[in-house]
């Protein structure tokens, strides 16, 4: 194995090896089992920034071995690929020491980490996937790995929301499989990165690869949460705040938009998914998502519910991106991939802390809790402006980007679409904001006193069908406002949606990174 | 060759006389030596295949036309290897129960189980109809003995009804192999050819085996004595039940089908097995969404399973050889998956005393290791990657698409998740929280327990259920033979080599140019090794996408 290879494999077993030492620690070996964690997700980011560097350089990383007749397993670094897996390798990073503070696991901790771990290294097997056939093994892989989690509270409600979620993702996860199927029957390999290959066979059968082309799509919308394959995604809601962070901003749902981009820009190619006349129809069932999800949001009080209809909306910017034609909207659409992930991280990562120290579920009991939580209320209002399209944030260099790309697209209705979008945006988070830091707490504050109230919040922990498993105790707080592991990570997102807007221009962001890949993409 | 030929039948042949002499009971140690020994020697079987290239095979006994013969070509071995891992895994699930409450074993079982295991090795290596209709008489009445030993009277019918199902099979199909016998004069498999499909009184021979063998699978609507048998048999007698026993009436079928050079279905016969595949998996699927017990779902899944393979027959018969490949080895990673299901299920059963599907709540948390076992064997049987279960399915799909028959692809797609929704039901109580003092706590009768050093007390009292999370072995056994089908589902390779080199047809790989490419390189290959000029006129459609 050469070095390359050697790296890629090591990316993924970084993950996976702190997964099956955190699933065999007994459960009281609470400091190995964050050093372990930590470490991992460490060790992950260096290897990660290693690869990049390796990519920038000119090397080749690619792990291939033979699986099945016409379609190994492959794994290998593009530019594309290198994009996510950063992302998912810094947010993991936050994540888990975000997850450590949240006593996410509840007496059930080496579970949930190991399972926990074993997602990362799943999203780093989607990312670098090299074909279809490896992409569908970890897309499906992801889906075992994240059901554990999902119902991790063990209550009536997280096995409900756990069910709904299996139903929806193996039946998208059966057309991404019968897609597959078709794809190399039709051309005998599903490689990505030779849409050349893929064009040829789409010249003579303009039809069939029409077809496969749609099924693919129509397996892959349901992870990425497109109207109306949507369903899934409010109802999985119940799970722990970090795993809701994870579903909407690395893992789940963007392994279903990641695996749309990559069939369009490496599978397919721009150009022939175009001629096939699939791009307009994609770029409506985005844009119908968008407005949909906005609106869906703005009628939700409970916050968690709330904001996922924001990724519902949020996350059809990137197929937007994808499905407008032109160098400017891909990059939008490849740089929302990246802001997308922090800013909803960094919302979720508000949200738990909200529940875990003032018991705070719902938008109507957010009043003044910005006085109480200022820096985490900063860290949420950055990332709510951020979603809204405000600058300087990340939101508004991708919204300016798509909304660019659209006009040279000759596409001027997208515009109205992102500017409606905005509008609800705004519509759905600036009262939280308002509420937070303009109104006075109007209910006694921290979780002592919550118990009292006769909200949904008591009925879940005593009624015996829910929250089988109660929320541990309120977090010390210590110094700080709240538990350092809760805060440091929603701080270290929280200002990122601001530096890496700010900064949007200066060599390796994210956007400059987008506009290379989007470059090579372009050349014929 | 002839040796570890010799040797995989003798082994298991002597541990049934060895274990049937021991005085008493015979422990947990001798079992398990006999079967390592058989399972060695089956590795032994294969790597010589693998090195000597050809097939072995041996005349045992009989005049010339009528002799015994056995062949170990691909299927065979691959089918033997399916046989002696799972079987391993059954014994050794045994033993440590053996150890556990010796009393509770019936001193018939051992001889019994290695006998069973002799005549499906020797069943899977028959090169003749006769060889395989007394392995079959040998394979039946020892499973269904196996099913009723030590049992209460539940079990005595289940088993009863289950040997009276193998006695009419059996006198079906052996009408069957007589008819073929006055018409041919030769029971080899490679002997069924023209000289049967030809004459009327063939197709009656071909009719009554079909139908006799069709009820041993069972394909729907002849399976009604399997789900009693199957969910009331003894834990370490169901997953073989239920994983191999199953396979050997399927092998026997392919065999009579695809191994000679006639043409022995024709199209609408295939399809009408196909469509009866179908209603296995819908109706096997429905009824373990509807069972109450844990084992009873678990009997309707194999329904379900086993109708996938009848999808076999039309694909093959329309010139997929990937589908043969597909089937078969649906067929193979099928038996790991459910025992280690079957194993597990009764472990976690037997903790709570419930056989019902509550039974299973809180596992996660009581028996990580065998709901881990559970998971990974649902992760193959519903069909996904990188499981064992996905090749075969894979495969099959592929088939489909490859002759342009876009019906079978919904059943394939669609019973997976069927399967999803019917397993869902054992995992979703797993991660319930611990039936935690419900009721008094379970008086201490248990046997002691043998196992020593894992006697974790459970210290935190908030946790703390009334069902003592004691693990012992059988977990980790249900466990390894789970992870069998994820590494056989990671290298499918050598599996693959083996059915592949005992397909009945040219292998048809999915060439670069699709449809057209895979059609011509399988009438090359029809042209090559069955110069039969009535089969051309089978010729698929090569579908509306060419």
């Amino acid at each position: 194995m050469s070095g390359g290879a050697a790296l890629v494999v090591l990316l993924l077993a970084t993950s996976l090896v702190t997964a099956a030492v955190t699933f065999v620690l007994p459960e009281h070996r609470e400091a190995v089992r964050n050093a372990v964690n930590v470490g991992g997700a460490l060790l992950k980011v260096l290897l990660t920034s290693l690869l990049v560097f390796g990519v920038f350089t000119g090397a080749e990383f690619e792990w291939r071995v033979a699986f099945l007749p016409g379609a190994d397993l492959v794994l290998r670094a593009d530019p594309i690929p290198l994009l996510f897996v950063f992302l998912s390798a810094l947010l993991w990073l936050t994540t888990t020491v975000y997850a450590i503070g949240y006593r996410a696991g509840d007496g059930r901790s080496s579970r949930f980490f190991g399972f926990f771990g074993l997602c990362a290294s799943m999203a780093v097997g989607i990312a670098l996937a090299g074909n279809l056939v490896t992409f569908l093994i970890f897309y499906e892989l992801l889906t075992v790995a994240t059901y554990p989690l999902v119902v991790h509270g063990g209550g009536q409600r997280a096995r409900l929301g756990g069910r709904t979620y299996v139903a929806y993702a193996t039946a998208g996860g059966a057309a991404l499989l019968f897609g597959t199927a078709w794809l190399q029957h039709l051309v005998g390999s599903t490689e990505f990165g030779d849409p050349a290959t893929v064009t040829a066979v789409a010249t003579e059968q303009p039809l069939a690869m029409t077809a496969v082309f749609l099924v693919l799509i129509t397996g892959l919308a349901v992870k990425a949460v497109l109207v109306p394959l949507h369903g899934w995604l409010p109802k999985a809601m119940v799970a722990p705040a970090p795993v809701s962070a994870l579903l909407h901003a690395v893992a789940v749902v963007k392994a279903g938009v990641y695996g749309i981009v990559r069939v369009v820009h490496d599978l397919y190619g721009m150009a022939l998914v175009d001629e096939l006349g699939a791009l307009t129809p994609l770029a409506v069932v985005a844009t119908v998502t968008i407005v949909y999800g906005s609106l869906r949001a703005l009628t939700r009080d409970d916050l968690k519910g709330r904001l996922a209809y924001s990724t519902v909306s949020q996350l059809s910017y990137i197929v937007l991106g994808v499905s407008v034609f032109g160098l400017t909207s891909t990059t939008g659409g490849l740089v929302h991939l990246v802001h997308q992930g922090i800013m909803k991280v960094t919302l979720f990562y508000g949200a738990g802390i909200l529940d875990r120290q003032l018991g705070v579920t719902r938008a109507s009991q957010m009043d003044g809790v910005g006085r109480r939580l200022p820096l985490t209320m900063a860290a949420f209002t950055v990332a709510a402006l951020g979603m809204i399209g405000f600058p300087p944030t990340v939101g508004f260099v991708s919204k300016y980007y798509l909304g660019m790309g659209a006009v040279e697209a000759g596409q001027p209705w997208v515009v109205a679409v992102l500017a409606i979008s905005g509008a609800l945006n705004a519509s759905y988070f600036l009262p939280l904001i308002a509420r937070a830091w303009f109104r006075p707490a109007g209910e006694p504050a921290d979780a002592e006193v919550v118990a009292e109230e006769g909200d949904n919040r008591v009925g879940m922990t005593t009624a015996t069908s829910d929250d089988a498993v109660p929320p541990g105790p309120a977090p010390t707080r210590g110094r700080w406002e709240t538990d350092r592991w809760l805060l440091l990570p929603t701080l270290s997102t929280g200002a990122s949606v601001l530096a890496l807007g700010v900064l949007a221009g200066a060599p390796g962001s994210p956007l400059t990174w987008a506009a290379f890949i989007a470059e090579e993409l372009m050349q014929p | 060759m002839s040796w570890w030929l010799a040797l995989v039948i003798v082994l298991p042949v002597g541990g049934s006389v060895l274990t049937s002499f021991a005085r008493g009971r015979p422990g947990p140690v001798v079992p398990l030596g006999i079967a390592a020994a058989t399972t060695a020697a089956t590795v032994g079987l294969t790597a010589a295949y693998f090195t000597g290239g050809t097939p072995g095979g041996a005349r045992l006994a009989g005049p010339a036309a009528l002799e015994l013969t056995v062949l170990a070509d691909g299927l065979a071995v691959a089918m033997l290897l399916m046989t002696s891992v799972t079987a391993l895994a059954v014994t050794a699930f045994g033993a440590v129960e053996d150890r556990r409450a010796p009393r509770d074993r019936h001193p018939g079982h051992w001889p019994l189980w290695f006998g069973l295991w002799a005549a499906l090795h020797l069943l899977f290596l028959a090169a003749d109809l006769l060889t395989a209709y007394l392995m079959f008489e040998a394979v039946g009445t020892a499973a269904a003995v196996l099913v009723v030993l030590g049992g209460e009277r539940r079990r005595f019918l289940a088993g009863t009804r289950y040997l009276y199902a193998e006695l009419a099979s059996s006198v079906t199909a052996l009408l069957g192999i007589a008819l073929i016998w006055r018409e041919v004069g030769d029971l080899a498999y490679s002997a069924i050819g023209p000289a049967l499909t030809d004459a009327p009184a063939g197709w009656w021979a071909i009719g009554l085996l079909t139908t006799g063998l069709l009820m041993k699978v069972p394909l729907v609507p002849l399976h009604l004595w399997l789900p009693s048998a199957h969910s009331l048999a003894p834990s370490a007698v169901s997953p073989m039940l239920s994983g191999v026993v199953v396979k050997t009436a399927f092998v026997v079928l392919v065999r009579l089908w695809f191994g000679g050079d006639g043409e022995v279905l024709t199209p609408s016969a295939a399809q009408l097995l196909g469509g009866l595949g179908v209603v296995a998996i819908v109706w096997g699927s429905l009824a373990a969404l509807r069972a109450d017990g844990v084992k009873e779902l678990i009997a309707y899944s194999t329904l379900a399973q086993l109708g996938l393979l009848f999808l076999v027959p039309p694909l093959v018969e329309a010139g997929a050889s990937n589908a043969w490949t597909g089937g078969l080895f649906h067929a193979v990673a099928h038996a790991p998956a459910k025992a280690a299901l079957l194993l597990a299920a009764s472990v976690l059963v037997a903790d709570t005393g419930r056989s019902s599907v509550e039974g299973l709540i809180g596992s996660a948390a009581r028996r990580p290791m065998a709901t881990l076992a559970i998971g990974i064997a649902a992760v193959s049987l519903v069909g996904l990657p990188p499981s064992a279960g996905f090749v075969g399915k894979w495969f099959l799909l592929l088939a489909s698409i490859e002759v342009g028959q876009w019906w079978w692809v919904l059943p394939n797609a669609g019973g997976s998740l069927l399967t999803v929704a019917y397993l869902m039901r054992l995992i979703r109580p797993a991660f319930a929280p611990p039936p935690a003092r419900v009721g008094p706590p379970p008086a201490r009768v248990g046997p002691p327990p043998g196992t020593s050093g894992d006697s974790t007390t459970p210290v935190d009292t908030a946790e703390a259920s009334p069902i003592t999370s004691a693990r012992d072995l059988r977990d980790g056994i249900a466990l390894a033979l789970a992870a069998t089908t994820l590494a056989l589902g990671l290298s499918p390779a050598g599996l693959l080599g083996l059915l592949e080199a005992a397909a009945p047809l040219g292998t048809v790989t999915v060439g670069p140019v699709g449809t057209l490419a895979a059609t011509a390189s399988w009438l090359q290959g029809l042209l090559e090794i069955t110069p039969v000029p009535g089969l051309l006129e089978t010729t698929p459609a090569p579908g509306w996408l060419a």
